[in-house]
């Protein structure tokens, strides 16, 4: 199990980057043929890491989702994915380097840690398990293309906004206008937040019935929290003094430092009951 | 806004200063003139402090002024998204009033109790008491590792059975409005200390590095440390460290065997058995169910605030 999976990641990390590297020379060489590549290098790329998952998950005997290895793993394919659906549906494209670079990060990040499968602890032999993961990664995949998209708000101007021309391939790869990109960077954030106050949710429930207690400011929560209330603060900003364009690229961004310093920060620097290596 | 910000800045705070360490950990860290404010403001344990709790009081205070004013605005015409505003400001109010209620009325109580053996709860105001009948560990068959633990026990009142019952970890025994939870396990050191030349032979039941204090009339400590603990080495008798430390800061160490007694001039112990505990929680809390409806309602009115059924009017 273990050397087939480490060549299947390394492939599968390889291809990611292959595929980054298509979309990146793409700015600079100006060809769509380099798109065309690159997708076709993405579509490859998902496809092994979609079967990677399935494979970890029947050789567990479970859903991949009990340690940060597999939780990495995951939260890197709901991101593609969420980017891939975003990219379709707004023509979000451009951003691709960018998405593709997080998540080849994100697999080379989760082939440095080990993926020996282990059986459950006690505390994990629970219900609560599935969904309290799952909406973490939904909440993660969708913070993390808001944080990609605030970055390119970030980088770019109206005028760049405006100049691209569109034909066929570029209709994809079209930069939409600071306006429409800030409409899906804040409906990105309403998405993560409202998986993240589940995850929070599901995770006091299930802290209540294992331990006793559903809240312990245990670091792993404190910082769950504190990326909550950098969310909240931004929502409730736009709501009430319509914080929009810059300002709501910002609160993307550090609210996503913060998701990313939860994920790995907490677990390597300030470990507690969440600690799952 | 400032209320959340605020709560923001303080919760940062305690995530990025270490909570809950010793004073002098502080004092040796930052120094003495900020390490010495640290600690005078109480912010080696900021979550428990007055302006902490007063944050909470000023947001459920403005929550409220919020939660009239949509009600308020309900009246000029029923919409969704404002529908789910208030939901999520009434479930976070319903939430922090039952977080109050918690703080105050609920109360917990760890226990690590032997097979066989009843504790009386009902002095310290749990509606029982409990007697653990057996305790058991599941393994996984093609590892060592601990799949499941689970405590047989019986609950009484004045010697009459209440109810008998499993619990393990994820699963809680519930019985009149307390619950019990499965936390952990390990071995209490049971054995005997004797004043010398004739003092009465007291027994101790000691948890792993735990502490018997005020022993002797030289308010001597005893500390006992497992050495062969026989989970990790079936095979080798259990064996223990007795750390004596006396008034004046000597300290005396000797590992001794089951059955086996070690002596000074002043005492002497003894080293009679290990015994297995389980670790338990008994918990009653009279917040708890309106905190998890709280925040269902909260995340219920999140859904409904955003959902593209309401129209985009922001409030």
């Amino acid at each position: 199990m273990i050397q087939w999976e480490a060549m299947l990641l390394l492939l599968v990390f390889v291809v990611y980057a292959g595929a980054t590297i298509g979309f990146a020379l793409r700015y600079w060489l100006r060809s769509n043929r380099l798109v065309a590549a690159g997708l076709l290098l993405l579509g490859v790329a998902f496809s092994l890491h979609s079967g990677l998952l399935l494979l970890r998950g029947i050789a567990a005997g479970r859903l991949p989702f009990s340690n940060l290895y597999e939780f990495t793993l995951v939260f890197a394919w709901i991101t593609t994915l969420l980017f891939l659906c975003c990219a379709v549906r707004f023509r979000l494209l451009a951003a691709a380097p960018l998405a593709m670079s997080l998540t080849t990060l994100l697999v080379g990040i989760a082939a440095m840690m080990p993926r020996d499968i282990r059986p459950l602890m006690p505390a994990l032999r629970s219900g609560w398990l599935q969904s309290h993961v799952a909406s973490g990664v939904l909440a993660y995949g969708a913070l993390a293309v808001s944080a990609v998209l605030a970055v390119v708000m970030l980088t770019r101007t109206e005028e760049q906004a405006a100049a691209n021309p569109v034909d066929w391939l570029e209709k994809y790869w079209r930069m939409p206008s600071l306006a429409e990109l800030e409409r899906y960077v804040h409906g990105l954030i309403v998405f993560g937040f409202f998986f993240l106050s589940i995850l929070m949710v599901t995770g006091a429930v299930w802290a209540e019935e294992t331990w006793g207690r559903w809240w312990g400011w245990d670091p792993k929560e404190i910082w769950a929290l504190i990326t909550w209330l950098i969310y909240l603060v931004y929502l409730h900003g736009r709501n009430r003094f319509g914080w929009q364009g810059q300002a709501a690229a910002w609160f993307s961004a550090v609210g996503f430092a913060a998701v990313m310093f939860t994920l790995f920060g907490v677990t390597y620097l300030l470990p507690g009951l969440h600690s799952y290596k | 806004m400032l209320t959340i910000s605020l709560i923001l800045a303080a919760v940062l705070f305690g995530g990025l200063m270490p909570q809950g360490l010793p004073p002098e950990v502080y004092l040796d860290r930052f120094g003495e003139t900020l390490g010495g404010l640290f600690l005078m403001l109480g912010l080696e344990n900021v979550y428990r402090t007055k302006g902490f709790l007063l944050l909470g009081l000023i947001l459920f205070a403005q929550l409220a002024v919020c939660t009239g004013k949509r009600i308020a605005l309900l009246r000029s015409g029923v919409k969704i998204w404002l529908i789910g505003s208030v939901l999520m400001h009434v479930g976070l109010l319903v939430f922090l009033v039952s977080t109050g209620i918690s703080l105050w009325w609920g109360k917990s109580i760890m226990v690590e109790v032997p097979e066989g053996k009843t504790l009386s709860l009902t002095q310290q105001g749990v509606p029982f008491d409990l007697r653990l009948e057996r305790f058991a560990i599941d393994y996984y068959s093609d590892s060592q590792a601990v799949r499941q633990y689970r405590s047989d026990v019986v609950l009484t009142r004045a010697g009459q059975e209440l109810r008998r019952g499993s619990l393990e970890v994820n699963e809680p025994l519930s019985y009149a409005g307390a619950k019990i939870f499965q936390m952990s396990y390990g071995w209490l050191v049971e054995g005997s200390v004797r004043q010398l030349p004739d003092g009465k032979v007291e027994p101790f039941s000691l948890t792993n590095g735990g502490w018997l204090d005020q022993l002797g009339p030289d308010k001597d400590r005893l500390r006992a440390v497992i050495v062969t603990d026989p989970d990790k080495h079936s095979s080798r008798p259990p064996e223990v460290a007795f750390v004596l430390l006396k008034e004046s800061g000597t300290r005396q160490t000797a590992v001794v065997a089951q059955g086996v007694s070690v002596k000074d001039s002043k005492v002497e112990i003894r080293f009679d058995r290990l015994r297995r505990y389980s670790g338990l929680q008994v918990k009653q809390d009279p917040g708890i169910v309106g905190i998890f409806a709280g925040l269902s309602l909260s995340l219920f009115g999140l859904m409904l605030r955003y959902v593209p059924l309401g129209g985009k009017k922001a409030v």
